[in-house]
């Protein structure tokens, strides 16, 4: 027996039975869709209704035994119902996400109440995780015990990737904006400060001039004059490397530069801080004139992200150290950041990479930093990853070997 | 301290005193006529009544900065050599020096080799 069910939707319909809201028309002409509500009273006809839903519909006995499934689910699973029926919930499933199915189970067994999950993570039959939006509702007897639940669980996961799509822009909007206030303030600041430096440079470089053209130069104050010029040259290069850090940089030309370069320049901005709070940073020396092909100030937002991460979580510590070393293999080269902190717990590692996620105090972290850097490095070729091998906290920057050097090795 | 520009006349626009009397001290001890304003307006005055082998000026000033002042040097005297000087905060600011006719363009703060260098060039191309 088969019917249509019409595929537009009734121009009014209410509910005129306890049983279920069944449709009434009011066009008597229509004569597929009167035939159709005599139908719809059948229980076969309810059946073919729920195979008709799209989402997943489970009927569940006493300890998560499968009753009954809708059609969409047995497709998902890529089972027929005489397969399914009895067996436990979820064939392909992890452990521990048919663990968590289970005892959801129990508990609308055992509250007799509705449970609503917002997501949650189903294998299908071909090995593919997706994400689904599960209600589970008691189904109760005559004494009002439940004897059965059905769950309805609705595919999510293009919901969530658009999510996470439009949360990622929103993440680079937010962090391009904060870069763009910082770029302006050390323009700002390169103007103020670059004037009054040339005035103190000028003068230290004509007392030195002065004392050397003296019959007997005084040795003391050609070395005060040159500490001026070199600390005043310094202070230049700290305001240069801040301004060049913070202007935006999405756009620039690629370039090569040895690897050197990268980290030498990236320990000017922060080298300081870490040496005032006795955090010592070891650079091992192998590999250090790779030469990598890429946007410089991006790769030095993106390794001052993880140093300024490593530096956050160990500074209240005691032995306290970070160390960039690099790596050579066939096919990629890494940069890898390690600190003297233990590894990153796994529920929190898995959250690391999203946007706005932060285990920073409020006013402390955007979350936005890593997310970032792992766009910059996707950017590139490469890839950013947390080396949950390590004992210690171990950040990489993974990068395509440029085509130029495959050639040449 | 003799240089092979010593005794040629200069004017110095520069709106900061501290390093305005620091380059007046420095040029002339290195045997330099030396001449100084705090904005191209004021430049402009003494460009009227002095003649000058070359014009050092800042790029930002009050009242007329140092890409509008090069502009006016230019229609009155198309020779004369003009250096600015920058805080390298834009980078259009190199074309635009280059393409208005300035000869120089020297980033604050710079040492006394890399000014010796610009104006060793700058006069001994006018010699030869």
């Amino acid at each position: 027996m088969s019917f249509s069910i019409p595929r537009q939707r009734p121009r009014s319909y209410k509910h005129n039975s306890r049983r279920g809201a069944f449709l009434s028309h009011n066009d008597k002409s229509d004569l597929s869709i009167s035939t159709s509500i005599e139908l719809l009273q059948s229980e076969e006809s309810f059946l073919q209704i729920l195979s008709a839903i799209g989402d997943l519909v489970l009927v569940k006995g006493p300890n998560s035994k499968l009753i009954w499934a809708n059609q969409a689910f047995c497709d998902y699973y890529g089972m027929t119902a005489a397969q399914l029926r009895g067996i436990l919930d979820a064939p392909f499933s992890e452990p521990d996400h048919t663990q968590q199915y289970v005892s959801d189970d129990a508990w609308v067994f055992d509250n007799k109440m509705v449970l609503s999950i917002p997501q949650e993570p189903v294998t299908r039959h071909d090995g593919a995780v997706r994400f689904f939006n599960t209600v589970k509702s008691p189904i109760f007897n005559a004494a009002g015990d439940v004897i059965m639940t059905v769950g309805i669980s609705r595919d999510i996961t293009d919901q969530l990737e658009a999510q996470k799509i439009s949360e990622e822009q929103r993440a680079r909007a937010t962090y391009s904006s904060k870069m763009a206030t910082l770029g302006e303030m050390a323009g700002g600041i390169a103007h103020e400060l670059n004037t009054p430096l040339a005035a103190i440079l000028l003068m230290a470089e004509m007392i030195e001039n002065q004392n050397n053209s003296l019959a007997s130069p005084d040795p003391e104050i050609a070395e005060n004059a040159e500490s001026i010029s070199v600390a005043t040259q310094r202070m230049s290069t700290i305001i240069k490397s801040l301004k060049g850090f913070s202007r935006d940089a999405t756009n620039d030309e690629r370039a090569s530069f040895p690897v050197r370069e990268l980290i030498e320049s990236t320990l000017e901005l922060c080298g300081p801080k870490f040496k005032n709070d006795e955090v010592s940073v070891q650079v091992v020396q192998d590999n250090l004139d790779f030469m990598v092909h890429g946007q410089i100030v991006q790769l030095s937002q993106t390794l001052l992200n993880l140093l300024h991460n490593a530096y956050d979580s160990i500074r209240g510590s005691a032995n306290k150290w970070i160390k960039i070393e690099t790596c050579l293999a066939s096919a990629s080269f890494e940069i890898r950041v390690t600190d003297s902190g233990q590894r990153i717990a796994k529920d929190i590692a898995a959250k690391i990479f999203q946007p706005f996620y932060t285990t920073k105090g409020i006013g402390e972290g955007t979350g936005l930093g890593l997310s970032i850097s792992a766009a910059i490095v996707k950017n590139h070729g490469g890839e950013l990853f947390y080396d949950s091998n390590k004992s210690n906290t171990t950040f990489v920057i993974r990068l395509p070997i440029p085509k130029s050097q495959k050639e040449a090795a | 301290m003799k240089k092979s520009w010593s005794g040629k006349r200069l004017l110095l626009v520069e709106d900061s005193e501290m390093l305005l009397r620091a380059l007046e001290s420095f040029f002339k001890k290195a045997g330099c006529q030396v001449h100084s304003a705090n904005n191209g307006l004021q430049a402009l005055e003494i460009l009227e009544q002095f003649s000058f082998d070359l014009v050092m000026s800042d790029i930002q000033m009050p009242l007329m900065g140092g890409l509008e002042l090069l502009r006016e040097i230019r229609l009155r005297n198309p020779r004369t050599p003009i250096v600015l000087l920058s805080t390298g905060e834009s980078q259009v600011e190199e074309n635009e020096v280059y393409g208005a006719g300035g000869v120089g363009l020297l980033l604050k703060p710079y040492t006394l080799r890399k000014l010796s260098e610009v104006f060793d060039s700058i006069f001994s191309e006018q010699q030869a």
